[in-house]
């Protein structure tokens, strides 16, 4: 077992002193995953609903939000990939927006098979029979029977998952902008010596 | 190592996402129980007297601006709160109360839920899809307030039937287009029902596949434009479904009667038409609705449930004190000083209306009311009922009220024109029951229905049809063809040309109990159309019925041709009158003649007649114990006697000596009096009539559109849109709620 050094202090410090990639990863995936499926549940959920069953809304949120968090954390990861082979920095506030772009339009794309898992859930626990609630719980016109319902329904997904970025892309920009650094995924000096 | 570590904090994360998702599901879940449900409500419940509560305090909820037209509409079932009581009412009341009454309701389209739901506006000749879905809480509050009694013929989505105790499962719904000529398969038969967590009555069906807590049904609207309502029509349930607020208007327009400002018929439209649902209710202290159970909770009329050992909580008929348009209680409307169009439906349980017009404040008689259409359309000519005040009617005497029994529509035209600044109360002087009930004393706050304020100003000439003309509605030029008559109003006569191809004399009856009815019998036959034997094997099935092809385990006996005419003559042998109502059809009224049924009189009666034909023998009935209470048995019945659900005493398809099916002894022979022609009211298409008491009620009934002319359709010809003969069938029942969930309803289907 390795220790870390001392801090002032006197506590000890371990290796997580500064978060590794996977961790930063992680946090940004919350970031992103967070507000894009509480956008998306309100949009969907009548009010009524909304005013009649605050709390359980509220787990059905957080429980949403965490079942996708692989998928925020796939565009989280593949999206820092491509940004930094496309030459993008973590500074330049730019650079960084577009990162943030690039992270959140992998999201919303994963979101279109993200929604048919989602779908499955709530039959599967009867979400729709817990309380009147979402209003995208299957119907009909959104089957997935044929190509043309099937298309129909990815067109759904994919509209819901980019009305959901207009909450997740600018949370993302800023914890990007505040967290520094969405950072070079791999190699550098600070995580391979905190990782050694 | 971090990989390790980051798939690890994912897994975790979406295992707890999984947990809370699992224990968020209403049907597994037990953690978040609170959470699901709305506050807790105790049941115990203090009436809310009626005659407390202030009249005319708020105004009248509308639909106009907000119905829906579309060609494909998803329709939500949902709980939710409404004032539905006088909104300071709801201000003294400590929380959840004062956020309204808890209601169920349609959420139709992009309207708000509401009770009535948003009004659906077809198109004729433009099909209207609907998607059906069950949104009901699975802990519903109002499920603590309307408890659902187990041990009559029900949905039963939990296989609990006969049981005492009160449901506590998954709601059923399904959804019945009142009036509309449809396909069975979207016309919402009882048993096609389907709960919020997706379980499925025998009768279940959808146009395509669908989630499994919802049906898509289809409605051709090929029929004439005229006032359709749709409403919860489960087994066994409706009354408590369609009390919670599940119904909602169905207009269908036409090319003549568009519902636009310059529609060819000119007739009032814009803010000048508008809808009325009148329901009666009853309330608690807490603003809540309050539906009588027990003796903690009694009836109004008929006190606790009479026969607590055969149906714990199942009252004959619901009367409640407070009277309700569109969702709110006693409320007014302010109008201007013309002409304004009425689309009226009694949606109550049981009680019947008589209404008119009086003056507010002097009690005078106010505007006539001009019926310009009845169930099915528009009638040829207006018909005026000046709404005289009359004492209670014992009979289908002629009336000059507006007369509608449970789920009878009417169109009217008022004319309020030179009334500025005076007020009008609709009012009624219905008995309850109707007729046997005592007259509403002077107090009784239901003799008032809503309130007219005549205060606002004339926005523009009035150049509507003005009924006072007698100008035909029918006939002319931009107008719909006039009604083609299969009976003859004026003389009370099947129309010329008209020849049924077969009559069925059928009796209406109630198995009595010791202290009320406790089932109400059409031919004294069960829904099911199984001669009762307490659940002994074997189950004997009417003799002459047939059994459903669709897997419902029912038996058949009304089978007519489709295409063909047929005369249904209803013999009302109970106290008082039943609304029958036939689905898929438009029908006519030929007549009625009275028939004596009282045996207090000393004079032959048909009722002891048709007893005297029963062979005897063990079959379900009531026992009453050494302590006194009642219980369900098998009881030995001696020959002679009416064994109620044995269905009629004799073979059903055995023509009688009047030549009619039925299974009854002939009707002829016991008529008294004259032919009764239609009252005014009731002289266009009909899909519910008023079957009185001691009377032969006599409908003539034809299985084809209605606007066929007389001999456009031979039997056997399907001239539908839709094929009649397949699917669940259809049914025909009483349209007291109360009756109809309680084995007063039987099932048909058309055939080849």
């Amino acid at each position: 077992m390795r220790f870390g050094p001392c801090n002032p202090s006197g506590t000890r410090a371990s290796t997580r002193l500064a978060p590794s990639n996977g961790d930063r990863t992680l946090r940004l995936a919350l970031v992103l995953a967070l507000p894009t499926i509480a956008l998306e549940q309100f949009l969907h959920t009548d009010r009524w609903t909304l005013a009649a069953l605050p709390l359980y809304q509220a787990l059905h949120w957080f429980s949403d939000s965490l079942l996708a968090l692989p998928l925020a954390a796939a565009g989280v990861w593949a999206g820092q990939r491509i940004a930094t082979r496309l030459g993008l920095g973590d500074s330049n506030p730019l650079d960084v927006v577009g990162r943030a772009c690039l992270i959140a339009l992998l999201f919303a794309l994963l979101l279109v098979p993200g929604a048919a898992l989602h779908e499955a859930a709530d039959r599967l626990t009867h979400v729709h029979a817990g309380s009147a609630t979402h209003s995208h719980v299957p119907l009909p016109r959104r089957s997935t029977g044929g190509p043309r319902s099937l298309a129909r329904f990815a067109g759904h997904a994919l509209s819901d998952a980019f009305t959901g970025q207009a909450a997740g892309l600018p949370l993302t920009i800023l914890a990007l902008l505040w967290g520094g650094h969405g950072g070079p995924l791999r190699g550098t000096a600070a995580t391979k010596t905190l990782e050694a | 190592m971090t990989t390790r570590r980051t798939f690890l904090k994912l897994g975790t994360a979406v295992g707890a996402g999984a947990l809370i998702r699992w224990q968020l599901d209403p049907t597994s879940g037990f953690l978040f129980n609170t959470v699901r449900a709305f506050a807790s409500v105790g049941t115990p419940q203090t009436a809310l007297v009626g005659g407390s509560i202030p009249r005319f305090a708020d105004p009248l909820p509308t639909f106009g601006g907000r119905r829906i037209g579309d060609a494909s509409i998803d329709v939500g079932m949902f709980e939710f709160q409404q004032n539905v009581l006088p909104n300071a009412l709801y201000a003294a009341l400590p929380a959840p109360f004062n956020a309204g009454t808890y209601v169920w309701g349609y959420q139709v389209g992009t309207a708000a839920p509401s009770w009535p739901g948003a009004t659906i506006e077809a198109q004729r000749g433009r099909a209207t899809t609907v998607t059906y879905v069950n949104s009901l809480p699975l802990d519903p509050v109002l499920r603590r307030y309307l408890t659902i009694d187990q041990t009559i013929h029900w949905a039963d989505p939990l296989n609990q039937m006969g049981s005492f105790s009160p449901f506590t499962g998954p709601i059923p719904a399904v959804v019945h287009l009142h009036g509309g000529e449809d396909s069975s398969l979207s016309d919402g038969a009882p048993e096609a029902w389907f709960t919020p967590d997706g379980r499925h009555g025998r009768g279940y069906s959808t146009l395509v596949a669908t989630a499994p807590n919802a049906a898509v049904y289809q409605y051709p609207n090929g029929q004439q434009a005229t006032t359709l309502w749709f409403h919860d029509h489960a087994l066994g349930i409706t009354r408590l479904n369609v009390f919670a607020g599940l119904a909602a208007f169905y207009l269908i327009r036409d090319e003549f009667d568009t519902g636009g400002s310059d529609n060819p018929l000119r007739l009032p439209a814009g803010p000048q038409e508008i809808e009325l649902m009148i329901q009666d209710r009853q309330f608690d202290t807490n603003g809540q609705l309050l539906f009588p159970d027990s003796p903690a909770n009694p009836s109004l009329v008929d006190g606790p449930p009479g026969n607590p050992g055969l149906h714990p909580y199942w009252i004959p008929e619901f009367f409640g004190d407070v009277i309700c348009v569109n969702g709110r209680s006693w409320p007014y409307l302010e109008v201007e000083p013309r002409r304004y169009r009425f689309r009226i439906v009694n949606a109550s349980n049981a009680r019947f209306f008589r209404m008119g017009l009086a003056d507010s404040a002097s009690s005078a008689q106010g505007p006539p009311l001009w019926q310009i259409g009845t169930d099915g359309g528009l009638l040829d000519r207006p018909a005026k009922l000046p709404g005289l005040v009359e004492p209670p009617a014992t009979d289908p005497s002629p009336t000059t009220r507006l007369f509608l029994a449970p789920s009878e529509r009417a169109d009217i035209i008022i004319d309020f024109t030179g009334a500025s600044g005076r007020r009008f109360t609709l009012t009624n002087d219905a008995q309850v029951p109707f007729p046997s009930g005592t007259p509403l004393a002077a107090t009784d706050p239901t003799r008032s229905v809503m309130e007219f304020r005549v205060t606002l100003a004339l926005s523009g000439n009035d150049t509507t049809y003005d009924p006072a003309g007698g100008a035909p509605l029918r006939g002319g030029a931009s107008q719909e063809p006039i009604i083609v008559r299969l009976a003859d109003p004026s003389t009370g006569r099947l129309a010329p040309g008209v020849s049924p191809r077969i009559t069925r004399q059928i009796v209406l009856v109630e198995g009595e109990g010791p202290i009320n009815p406790f089932e109400g019998l059409l031919n004294n036959t069960k829904w099911r159309g199984i001669r009762d034997r307490a659940g002994n094997p074997p189950d004997i099935p009417v003799p002459g019925s047939s059994q459903d092809t669709f897997g419902q385990g029912i038996w058949m006996t009304e089978l007519p041709q489709v295409g063909s005419t047929e005369v249904w003559e209803f013999l009302n042998l109970t106290d008082d009158a039943h609304p029958i109502h036939i689905h898929l059809i438009q029908f006519q009224l030929i007549n009625r003649q009275a028939v004596p049924i009282d045996p207090t009189t000393g004079a032959p009666t048909y009722t002891a007649a048709w007893a005297s034909q029963f062979p005897g023998g063990t079959f379900a009935g009531y026992t009453v114990n050494p302590d006194g209470s009642v219980s369900w048995g098998l009881v030995n019945y001696p020959p002679g006697t009416m064994i109620p659900g044995y269905g009629p005493p004799h073979d059903y398809l055995t023509p009688n000596a009047d030549g009619a099916l039925g299974g009854n002894p002939a009707f002829s022979p016991f008529l008294q009096g004259p032919v009764l022609p239609p009252m005014a009211g009731e002289e266009g298409w009909k899909d519910t009539i008023k079957v009185f008491p001691g009377f032969v009620n006599r409908f003539v009934v034809r299985w084809a559109p209605q606007a066929v002319a007389v001999n456009g359709v031979q039997p056997g010809q399907n001239l539908y849109p839709f094929d009649p003969t397949t699917g669940p069938g259809y049914v025909w029942h009483c349209h007291i709620l109360d009756h109809e969930d309680n084995e007063m309803m039987r099932p048909y289907l058309p055939g080849v």
